[in-house]
């Protein structure tokens, strides 16, 4: 009965384009920020956000360091500023090896290869900055066998560049690994020192040839010709928090570092993401503005169309806050009802653009991101609670 | 419950002229024990008092204190809970709602106390023959019994005080008489006082006192 006089005027259509606006700015605002969540667990090749990721970056070797010698290295200076960036959690100099060395293999497991020797080099970081078992990446002093890290790029040149010209068979992986070879240094008074070296393992992370930090330390001090001077490192490595940001690659630029451009295409597509998540998260939120708007003047209209039975029952003794609760609890249904159609709206199709992915090979988390639905939820509640207010101040003004 | 008017009046009859014996800018008493006639010509203010009592307007100058209390500081929680239990009123406009039945125009209000049995509030009908009526619109009644539905749901609700505002003006002698005597027996049980605007002179209750304006 009570309903009866309180919903005298309701107009239907009005209704349905709220409920309408409503829906399309919330799926809108939802879908965006998911797809947003989905592509930024693609490009960072798996689902963990959290999961660090590593930058090699080095100064710019232009004409001037060639004529004028001296590579300027990072100063303590450039070191501190790094860390402040926003997103590096830790930074790092490469250390490189100050001494002579030469690497020379064969016979042994490498039957049927030609012995061979080459001028070498090593470098070394902390032993956080590297993705290797920590019992596969120790070198004491005394110890003579020394593990190395070699970029992966390294067995692919060799197996599809080097290997096919000299008729040489291709290796994996699990072959080289067992190979050992020696290490040959030559310290600063012309002595020869050998260790033997030993492939720990391939990394993609940092192009270089790493051998532990604790060796590098040892063999610089030991071995290497007096320090000119203070040696600055030449190469940094960062590890940042995610992908690398666009403000990283910004302040590369401005400093004049490089880096691989490959670490950086990400970030650049990560920002573009970024930008275009943001102009489809604000069509959504215009959309859910308008929406709110609607359904205010919705409330507003039909509390001003039944201002004759509002008065009379708020006259005859009822009271406002009663009037006011049954209007709310309509609200309340309708913006439910709004949230619930919106979640298997988002979720079906995110079922089938999971498989659709996963039918390419990119692997995303599943269901939906807890911030969209926290998101979704919050608005609904934004919605009820903007709409009780203008009832209740709508009634009030009534019953006065 | 005692209503005492200080000083009082409306805002829009400032400008009018007040004879000797109005109740305007005097100490008036209201005891919700008697039965007040209030008699004057339309436009005096008839309704705007019964609306100031009911707290339906607070456009005047000086104070009205209900109970010791100023009423312009009533909260409006405390205003519905008056309007459920202490005041009742037939308003003059009726305010009746016009797309509901005779009945539920009546239970509307009843089901706020739930005073009346649905069988009372029949057999009120039946003695104010309109019995026949209540399933039907209010919109599509006469006046008259309008005025008696009305009448049937001011008194749904206990009430020490009725403010009966020109309540038969519609109602043939006959239906005015019976709609008196039921009033007066509502007014009994609930051991409660009424207040009456007419136009002239009203020989309907057995008045205990008057209110000029």
């Amino acid at each position: 009965m009570l309903n009866r006089l309180l919903f005298a005027h309701q107009k239907p259509a009005q209704l349905i384009v709220a409920v309408f606006g409503a829906l399309i700015g919330l799926l809108l605002l939802l879908g965006a920020l998911q797809l947003y969540f989905d592509f930024r667990a693609v490009l960072n090749g798996n689902s963990d956000l959290s999961k660090p990721q590593y930058l090699v970056i080095n100064k710019e070797v232009n004409l001037l360091n060639t004529l004028f010698g001296g590579q300027k290295g990072f100063t303590e200076n450039e070191f501190a500023s790094l860390r402040e960036v926003k997103g590096v959690r830790d930074v790092a100099p490469l250390t490189s090896s100050q001494f002579p060395v030469s690497v020379s293999m064969g016979g042994g497991v490498m039957e049927g290869m030609p012995g061979m020797a080459t001028e070498f080099f090593f470098e070394a970081v902390p032993d956080n900055f590297v993705d290797v078992d920590a019992e596969d990446w120790q070198w004491h002093e005394g110890d003579s066998l020394v593990p190395i890290i070699l970029p992966r790029d390294y067995i692919k040149l060799y197996n599809f560049g080097f290997a096919p010209s000299q008729g040489l068979p291709q290796m994996t992986e699990g072959i080289v690994k067992l190979a050992r070879f020696n290490i040959n240094i030559t310290d600063k008074s012309g002595r020869r020192i050998v260790y033997q070296g030993k492939l720990a393992a391939f990394s993609e992370r940092i192009n270089t040839i790493l051998a532990p930090q604790s060796f590098i330390d040892f063999a610089n001090e030991k071995f290497a010709a007096a320090k000119k001077g203070s040696i600055e490192p030449n190469r940094v490595i960062i590890q940042c928090e995610g992908p690398a940001t666009a403000e990283l690659a910004d302040y590369f630029a401005e400093n004049g570092y490089e880096t691989s451009a490959e670490a950086l295409r990400n970030s650049k597509l990560n920002s573009f993401l970024q930008v275009l998540m943001y102009i489809v998260v604000a069509v959504g939120l215009v959309i859910i503005i308008l929406a709110m708007f609607v359904f205010l003047l919705y409330s507003q209209l039909l509390v001003s169309k039944s201002n004759y039975e509002l008065e009379t029952l708020i006259r005859i003794g009822y009271n406002y806050k009663t009037l006011g609760k049954i209007y709310v609890k309509y609200y309340a249904m309708i913006y439910a009802g709004i949230f619930v159609v919106c979640i298997p709206a988002l979720w079906l199709p995110k079922m089938w653009f999971q498989s659709y992915m996963q039918a390419k090979g990119f692997e995303l988390p599943p269901g939906l991101s807890s911030t969209v639905i926290v998101t979704g939820l919050c608005f609904t509640f934004l919605f009820l609670a903007v709409n009780t207010w203008s009832v209740f101040a709508g009634l009030k003004r009534l019953a006065k | 419950m005692r209503i005492e008017f200080k000083n009082v009046l409306p805002i829009p009859l400032a400008d009018t002229p007040l004879s000797a014996e109005s109740c305007w800018k005097k100490e008036t008493l209201i005891d919700s024990g008697q039965r007040y006639l209030v008699e004057a010509p339309s436009g005096t203010g008839k309704t705007t008092l019964i609306n100031i009592i009911y707290g339906a307007r607070q456009d005047y100058e000086g104070v009205v204190l209900m109970d010791g209390k100023d009423i312009k500081c009533f909260s409006l929680d405390h205003w519905s809970m008056l309007r459920q239990e202490f005041l009742s009123a037939v308003f003059q406009d009726l305010r009746l709602f016009p797309q509901l039945t005779a009945l539920e125009n009546i239970r509307v209000k009843n089901n706020l106390k739930s005073t009346l049995k649905e069988r009372e509030i029949l057999s009120m009908a039946e003695e104010l023959d309109v019995a026949h009526r209540m399933n039907q619109k209010c919109g599509t009644l006469s006046l008259g019994q309008q005025q008696r539905i009305a009448i049937i749901r001011s008194l749904a609700q206990p009430f020490r005080l009725i403010l009966l505002d020109e309540p038969f003006s519609h109602l043939d002698e006959v239906n005015a008489k019976k709609a008196c005597i039921m009033i007066e027996n509502a007014c009994l049980k609930n051991e409660a006082g009424l207040l009456l605007t007419s136009l002239g002179p009203s020989s309907y209750f057995n008045f205990t006192g008057k209110i000029s304006i």
